[in-house]
């Protein structure tokens, strides 16, 4: 029989001991919350908060073509990648389609690594393996790491207390850090999936339960808190951060998504060709954030209206956590994708009037 | 999850299988949400209204609205008997969060009752108690 209970990662002692409410997500045994999603969105937009994002996938690419390869996988300009540099990349299915999003550090000329989404881990490694040149070797260390995600405008002050590194590097870098308690030595991004400020640290399974609480010991003068992942969607939506496997799932092209500039056109890559007619021909719809002009709250599978015709569907939504406000994520035809531009959400015998919004303003 | 033996649930209430008190005077029934409900969907920030004058059944979702949403999900509300929804709270309406503070004195709806004998069809405190315990496994 195969084994259906969930997979703990190895913070799981550490959410129960906080008063985590745990929950099978995606099969990993994850907290919804602590305290409450409303509490959470607030202390990371202010403050700061931690994640166990260990369900996240980490693939490592090494070999004299690794390059080569992640160029011909990937929808970003690999090539032009700086050392210690972090690019958002999309890669296509032969389709067009988007199989998966991620981000990718190059850490060597032919060395990356990367965290592919959770519930994709299984088929982004057979994709990669599908496509990948002789030359260029991968390891799937996805059960190897935790990724602890430190997050929110007090961040760096409590990353600087819990390592010897200044934290200067921009957003979008990554590099090895030593933690002061520890004695160690790990890598860690400059990155998140909040809008906020933000490190996710890449931490083999036995040092995480400590470095945790090495975190949690130095961030208590900023008030640091646990978060679990009700706040990790509500956050990512209010900036418009794309959830895969429900934002897209086989079904849209990256040029239809809000991230339409992750990719670069100047290299070959699976899927282009497609890309390609459709950047010649248009697009069909586009995605965009909508806030609800009266109350109600948006939900994933809604039908979107325009003056009594079907123009679109909703891909996500809730209630803004502090703001009151009903927003959703979805695609609508593309005439419609202007900030300002208006239509109907039907909720149930309602429709809702909607406005386009731009979610990092 | 956590231990239900500390949430409170009034004596002299009518519950239901799907957590909706109901508080019986005359042929009115004064309906909320339980205890138990609100722990599980903590972070209440949405009441979709019932509609005043529509006809409800027991046992059925309100319809064609009536719902209590928290930030991830929507849960519909069920009605304890059969008969008309003669009145909204709308002061929960504009506040939800109230249903957090204290679900019984914030009632959502009141419903006229065309049938008594579906009394019978509801829950006393220890049935429903028990009935709390055993959807805990």
């Amino acid at each position: 029989m195969m084994n259906l209970a969930p997979k703990r990662t190895p913070l799981a002692e550490i959410h129960e001991e906080m008063g985590g409410n745990m929950v099978d997500f995606s099969g990993f045994y994850l907290p919804t919350h602590y305290t409450s999603i409303t509490d959470e969105h607030v202390t990371v937009r202010e403050g700061v908060g931690v994640f166990d994002v260990s369900h996240m996938g980490n693939f490592r690419l090494f070999g004299d073509t690794a390059t080569e390869t992640a160029s011909r996988i990937l929808t970003q300009d690999i090539v032009g990648m700086r050392m210690k540099q972090l690019k958002y990349t999309h890669f296509l299915d032969e389709n067009g389609m988007i199989v998966d999003d991620m981000i990718i550090a190059r850490l060597g000329e032919n060395h990356y690594f990367a965290v592919p989404n959770a519930a994709k881990i299984k088929l982004d490694w057979d994709h990669f393996n599908k496509y990948r040149l002789p030359g260029t070797a991968m390891e799937n260390l996805s059960d190897d790491y935790a990724i602890i995600a430190v997050q929110g405008p007090k961040a760096a002050d409590v990353m600087r207390k819990v390592t010897t590194h200044p934290c200067e590097m921009k957003f979008f870098n990554c590099d090895l850090m030593h933690f002061k308690d520890l004695g160690k030595t790990y890598l860690v991004w400059r990155s998140g999936y909040t809008g906020e400020d933000g490190f996710e640290l890449m931490i083999p399974n036995e040092d995480a339960v400590a470095v945790w609480r090495s975190i949690f010991k130095h961030g208590e003068p900023e008030g640091i808190k646990p978060i679990g992942l009700g706040a990790r969607d509500t956050l990512r939506l209010e900036k418009s951060l794309l959830l895969s496997g429900q934002d897209f799932d086989f079904n849209h092209t990256s040029l239809e998504t809000n991230v339409a500039w992750a990719v670069k056109w100047d290299h070959d890559f699976i899927g282009k060709d497609v890309l390609e007619k459709q950047k010649a021909e248009g697009i069909p719809c586009k995605f965009v954030a909508f806030h609800l002009k009266e109350r109600g709250i948006p939900r994933t599978g809604m039908e979107i209206y325009k003056d009594g015709k079907l123009v679109g569907e909703v891909t996500s939504g809730t209630m803004v956590p502090g703001k009151k406000i009903g927003m959703g994520l979805g695609y609508v035809k593309p005439e419609l994708q202007e900030y300002g531009c208006e239509f109907d959400i039907r909720i149930k015998s309602r429709d809702v009037p909607a406005v386009v919004v731009n979610p990092r303003a | 999850m956590s231990d239900i033996s500390e949430l409170h649930f009034p004596d002299g209430l009518k519950y239901t299988k799907t957590h909706e008190w109901a508080k019986i005077e005359g042929d009115v029934a004064t309906v909320g949400i339980t205890a138990y409900a609100t722990h599980h969907l903590t972070d209440i920030v949405y009441l979709e209204s019932p509609v005043i004058g529509e006809h409800a059944e027991q046992g059925k979702e309100l319809e064609p609205e009536g719902a209590v949403e928290s930030v991830k999900a929507s849960t519909p509300i069920y009605s304890p008997f059969s008969g008309e929804i003669l009145e909204v709270n709308e002061e929960v309406v504009d506040a939800p969060e109230m249903l957090n503070e204290d679900p019984y004195s914030n009632w959502i709806y009141k419903i006229g009752i065309e049938d008594a004998s579906e009394i019978d069809n509801l829950m006393d405190l220890e049935p429903y108690r028990k009935h709390c315990e055993e959807e805990e496994h």
